[in-house]
């Protein structure tokens, strides 16, 4: 807080005093047809009487209306004198979002014009918003209480369909059934608390009948169980709010990139692209299911590279890797062929003699084209070191997997080209012709399960266990296999709750119950085993006291002086 | 110049403690009483101490107060209440000899250099405006008295401590008439004037149980209630002296215990009509949690009897008092009712019981060092305050004087921090629970204390009262300077005991000795264990044997509540950050246009100096607290 506003307060007000009118942004700032600022305060809009062109318009109009005109920098020369063509918006106090009057000014988007009105409005008197000023302010007037002002921190914060809906039902029901039964169980425990506290403040031989806290036991024991789920609930909700991360790798020329397109493009709802902040890797940000879900392309893992640059690049792949939700390892199905056949000796048998046609169809790999690539070193390849790559690949994905309990999904990409002719019969394969396109689909399938039958077999043989790891099969190109992909990678979603779930709102909230719950758990423990531990009356009811504060504090009925704060601090500016 | 730097109006509980205080503080002071030969009286029970109030007394010793000096000088009987239940919520409580008592409190006056006693009676209070440098704020400033036989006497600062003497008026069944106590006149005019100064007066009511004769009483038919055997005290003084003489070789009477009958209900009930309390000619509120025994019989019809306790008045007396029986029925009605107990059947009365009403200042018109928020200068403590219970009275009475003594002090010089009010905090002791309560939330009945009213019980045990607020007392000044060597000394023990305990192991046949299952070799943990045998504790650890025993059970419980207590600090810290968020002395409550009406009006009234103490101010809710932090922006 800067020393004016110190001063301020000294003076006995506080600086939210008459007349401190405040603005913010409430736009992202970029590019963009239309801004809006937001700005609150009493007559808000008398600061803008010499810097409006239709200020008498803005003055006469009722709330909720728009006006329209050009912002001017008063005392200026004519020409020097226009800032934008802006629509405002008035609303009058207390209909407005802050409680008091406000108004919001819709310009132009680019960045000269922002700085233009940010200026004009510094000259006029307003002073930037902190976060969460407007909320603030709105709880100042009486137009929300705490629980909701954190719904809509959680709403302004959202990244998911899911975290929209369940803040919106605790903005909408700020007295829904998890705070009416944190209610509950506060009055309850304050009764257990007040027949106990009676006892303490007669003496035993004053008081003709005696409560004992022992009494209490089953209905703390159920409060508890409450006070679990809810928590549990929780983290399974908040695993549902997170943001995915998942990660693509594999060797050069498996199709990561094509795949990555690929997945964005079916995926209509995508809500950003943007290039990595390095050649390293590529993000993008979707939706699926309501689960926000941010895709990784990396440049790979290879080892053998000298290139100080490339090396950085792994050095990030295995970074991504440490915060993966999922990984998903992609290789040609070409060289993963290959590899199945040379490690499964039935197959190389019968059919060795495909194996030279395959290296050299690989030779000739086809370039994925995307406009979105990640730079790699084009090196021919020999099949040779592409299967020992995949190997390799494999074989640290599979530990990285295991040990982070990471799902693991092993994509064969270009299932394309298991139609093509050059590609060899697969042990027991009776129907791979190509006919039709609908013929085509079929087999594909069909050969599809043969594979990842066999695969399992093979991992099986292989007596590889821990991770939970299946194979697909898909063409990038094509958009063969793709929803069966992305089926799977649905079921993998964490649990999606319901919005009503009875669980707490926030993190603080969540701690809250939390440390209720451990001194709950202690309160029983102390109960049942008084024998083993220091454990009186004056604990009991101590202890109780602390379970019924903290509860009060969850709906905000029990106040601690930070509990503001970080409520706030979750706030963006300009809410 | 004045005549006095300080007067003191009353000598009651509270008014002993004041004119001690002031005069011990070294300001020479002046107590006008109207009688000096009711000095320190116990108009009720002839016991001190119980659950929360014998805390009381141990922190007012720990300041420097007389209260439990008098006590241990007079009990007859010592017990501590509450054994069975965890030594926070235990508190010590002795029957007084009533006259020893009151004789050893005007001893005491008598012998304190700085104070003169004088007999008259106050009528008025001398008045005149402020001056600039007075930060008077155009407030008139109190600086005297002005008694019934015409004298005017001045001082720096005056305290008021009036008990039930102002417009006091007995009622025992149909009879009505103007006292302080029975046979005692009460205090007339001066509750007109303090209206007429804008004071808020409120009219509360008291009782008291008749006294019976002794030898007409069946004590065989009643149970005994012997004190404790253990020798113990109020005073950490005493207790340290290695257990004066006169406490060892005090008197030990037995209190008894007895009920009431379906007869006494019966008799009680029949005549309902004759009490003054529902005829509705008492107009007061009576306190709820010490009801007379026409409201118990009243309230739980479904009881089929009361417990009387009988309790001695002294060495010297006949007079027992029935504790549990206070009554304003008509005399004839008590005696008939006191009959129908077992025990009493032959019962003599020496003294009726009766009601007494009287005037009380809303507490809400004082700063939490007592004074008096319409007239610098002018101190309010004890009963006029709206508090019951002479433990209550004295503690305000206390913090009166001392603050009154600590205004002299900036008066006197160089202003510096050790000089400025004390305000003990609700984490501090009992009797910053109690002044907070009152100048906070204001009292509608006698106002008593109990051990619930303390959210930081754990930290105000009775035992460590002394080190607890050793720092204030230090500031203050009032305990004699070898008194307060010996508290550093026995603070410097309680180290030397903490760091022996967390160093020393236990072998398998000291733990075995002290009934220690568990395998862990420390004696801090062995002590923790709520099987240890403490008897055997200096003879298996013969390092401890050398400090007084008192010393060694407040080191013990130390050790046995520091994880509990720590972890209470935590919340009283979780507390003090909104206790911390000072509100400035000219902040606007009215402006507070987001909270109610009513609320803004009694934050106005109230005043609270922080946001800890608004969110007790009755009426505010937890969002209207949120709201202000908005306002002085946290």
């Amino acid at each position: 807080m800067s020393t004016e506003l110190r001063n301020e307060q000294a003076s006995g007000e506080g600086h939210f005093r008459n007349g401190d009118a405040i603005f913010a942004l409430a736009t992202v700032p970029g590019k963009s047809a239309v801004a809006v600022f937001r700005c609150s305060g009493p007559t808000v809009w008398q600061l803008f009487a010499n810097a409006f062109s239709r200020y008498g318009a803005l003055e006469r109009a009722e709330s909720h209306s728009a006006v329209y005109g050009f912002l001017l920098y008063p005392d200026s020369s004519e020409k020097d004198a226009l800032v934008d063509e802006v629509l405002l918006l008035k609303f009058c106090a207390p209909r407005s979002y802050s409680g008091e009057d406000m108004l919001e000014i819709h310009c132009h988007g680019s960045l000269a014009v922002l700085d233009a009105v940010r200026k004009l409005l510094r000259k006029l008197g307003l002073r930037e918003a902190r976060r969460g000023e407007f909320t603030y302010r709105s709880i100042k007037y009486g137009k929300r209480n705490l629980h909701q002002a954190e719904a809509i921190a959680l709403l302004a914060e959202s990244r998911s369909q899911n975290q929209r809906r369940s803040a919106l039902y605790h903005l909408d029901q700020p007295h829904n059934p998890f705070t009416q039964r944190l209610q509950q169980m506060r009055s309850d425990l304050l009764q257990i608390l007040a027949r106990s506290e009676l006892q303490l403040d007669y003496d035993e031989t004053e008081l003709e009948f005696h409560y004992q806290l022992p009494d209490s036991l089953p209905s703390a024991r159920s409060h508890l169980q409450y006070l679990r789920d809810c928590l549990s609930s929780y983290r399974l909700q908040k695993n549902c709010w997170k943001t995915c991360k998942i990660v693509l790798i594999g060797a050069v020329n498996s199709g990561k990139s094509s795949l990555f397109n690929r997945l964005l493009a079916q995926e209509r709802s995508i809500v950003s692209e943007q290039a990595g902040t390095t050649r390293d890797y590529l993000e993008a940000h979707f939706e699926l299911a309501g689960q926000s879900i941010l895709l990784y392309d990396t440049a790979g893992l290879r080892r053998d590279s000298d290139d100080p640059i490339e090396q950085q690049g792994m050095l990030r792949s295995r970074q991504l890797l440490e915060q993966a939700d999922f990984v998903l390892l992609l290789s040609d199905i070409r060289v993963a062929l290959v590899d199945l056949t040379r490690r499964w000796p039935d197959i190389r048998a019968a059919h060795e003699h495909s194996a030279k046609e395959w290296q050299d169809g690989y030779a000739e790999a086809d370039n994925p084209t995307a406009d979105l690539t990640v730079t790699e070193t084009e090196t021919e390849i020999t099949m040779d070191a592409a299967v020992a790559e995949l190997q390799r690949y494999r074989s640290e994905m599979r530990q990285i997997a295991a040990k982070r309990k990471l799902p693991l999904l092993e994509i064969w990409n270009k299932s394309d080209l298991l139609s093509s002719p050059n590609l060899p019969p697969l042990p027991n394969q009776t129907h791979v012709n190509q006919t039709s396109d609908n013929k085509d689909q079929t087999d594909t399938k069909a050969i599809s399960e043969q594979l990842q039958d066999e695969w399992q077999k093979q991992r099986a043989a292989e007596n590889e266990a821990g991770t939970e790891c299946c194979l697909f099969l898909c063409s990038a190109k094509t958009g063969q296999g793709l929803p069966q992909l992305i089926d799977e990678l649905q079921r993998s979603l964490p649990v999606q709750l319901k919005a009503e779930t009875e669980a707490p709102l926030s993190e603080r909230q969540a701690e809250l119950i939390h440390q209720t719950a451990e001194l709950l758990q202690e309160y029983c423990d102390g109960l049942q085993n008084r024998e083993q531990q220091l454990f009186d009356m004056d604990w009991g009811s101590e202890l109780l006291r602390q379970i019924c504060g903290r509860l009060g504090e969850v709906n905000g009925q029990t106040f601690n002086a930070e509990m503001l704060r970080d409520i706030f601090q979750q706030f963006c500016v300009g809410k | 110049m004045a005549d006095y730097q300080a007067i003191v109006i009353g000598g009651g509980h509270a008014g002993i403690e004041s004119a001690l205080a002031t005069a011990r503080m070294g300001f020479s002071t002046l107590m006008i009483t109207q009688n000096l030969d009711t000095i320190g009286k116990m108009s009720c029970n002839p016991a001190v101490g119980g659950l929360g109030k014998g805390n009381m007394v141990r922190e007012i010793d720990a300041l420097g107060g007389q209260m439990a000096r008098l006590i241990d000088g007079s009990m007859v009987q010592y017990r501590v209440l509450n054994r069975s239940r965890g030594p926070a919520v235990q508190a010590p409580r002795a029957q007084a000899d009533r006259v020893l008592y009151a004789q050893l409190a005007k001893h005491c006056l008598e012998q304190q250099a700085n104070l003169r006693c004088y007999q008259d009676t106050v009528t008025d209070l001398l008045l005149r405006p402020g001056h600039g440098a007075e930060q008077a704020d155009g407030r008139e400033i109190c600086y005297g008295v002005r008694t019934e036989r015409g004298h005017e006497i001045s001082a720096e600062v005056v305290v008021l401590t009036t008990g039930t003497f102002l417009n006091g008026r007995i009622h025992i069944g149909e009879y009505m008439a103007d006292g302080g106590r029975l046979g005692e006149k009460p205090v007339l005019g001066l509750s007109e004037k303090l209206n007429q100064y804008g004071y808020r007066l409120g009219r509360l009511k008291t009782g008291t149980p008749a006294r019976v004769q002794s030898s007409s009483l069946d004590f065989s038919r009643m149970e005994i209630q012997p004190g404790d055997e253990a020798v113990g005290g109020f005073s950490f003084d005493n207790i340290e002296e290695d257990y004066s003489a006169r406490l060892r070789h005090r008197p030990a009477l037995p209190c008894h215990i007895t009920y009431t009958t379906a007869r006494t209900h019966d008799i009680i009930r029949s005549n309902m009509d004759r009490s003054p309390l529902f005829s509705g000619r008492i107009q007061g509120t009576g306190p709820r949690y010490c009801p007379s025994i026409e409201d118990k019989v009243k309230r739980f019809p479904d009881r089929d009897r009361h417990q009387v306790f009988v309790e001695p008045e002294g060495m010297y007396t006949q007079e027992m008092y029935l504790n549990g029986l206070s009554t304003s029925l008509p005399e004839d009605v008590q005696e008939a009712f006191i009959r129908s107990i077992p025990g009493m059947e032959e019962a003599v009365l020496m003294r009726p019981g009766y009601a007494v009403e009287y005037d009380f200042v809303n507490p809400l018109g004082l700063h939490p060092d007592l004074e008096s928020k319409l007239h610098p200068g002018l101190f309010l403590a004890g009963q006029i305050n709206g508090t019951s219970g002479y433990e209550e009275a004295a503690s305000q009475g206390l913090m009166a004087g001392i603050n009154a003594g600590l205004k002299l002090r900036r008066k006197g010089g160089a202003a510096g921090a050790a000089d400025e009010a004390l305000v003990l905090s609700r984490s501090d002791a009992y009797i910053g629970v109690l002044v907070d309560d009152l100048v906070t939330l204001g009292t509608e009945e006698p106002y008593r204390m109990f051990t619930s009213r303390a959210e930081y019980r754990l930290a105000l045990r009775h035992g460590d009262a002394d080190l607890r607020l050793l720092k204030h007392t230090e500031r203050v000044g009032i305990l004699e300077p070898q008194r307060l060597a010996r508290r550093y000394e026995k603070q410097a023990a309680l180290e030397s005991i903490g760091e022996l305990v967390a160093q020393r192991k236990l072998n398998r046949g000291e733990r075995g000795e002290l009934g220690i299952l568990v395998e862990d070799p420390s004696l801090h943990r062995a002590l923790r264990d709520p099987n240890i045998c403490m008897d055997k504790l200096t003879k298996v650890v013969p390092e401890l044997a050398g400090y007084p025993e008192p010393w060694l059970e407040h080191a013990v419980l130390d050790i046995k509540y520091a994880g509990y207590i720590a972890r209470q600090q935590r919340e009283v810290d979780r507390f003090r950050n909104l206790e911390n968020i000072r509100v400035p002395s000219r902040f606007d409550w009215l402006a507070a246009k987001a909270i109610s009406v009513e609320t803004r009006q009694k934050l106005h009234e109230v005043r609270p100096l922080n946001l800890g103490q608004a969110s007790r101010v009755s009426g505010v809710r937890p969002s209207d607290i949120s709201l202000l932090m908005i306002l002085l922006d946290t």
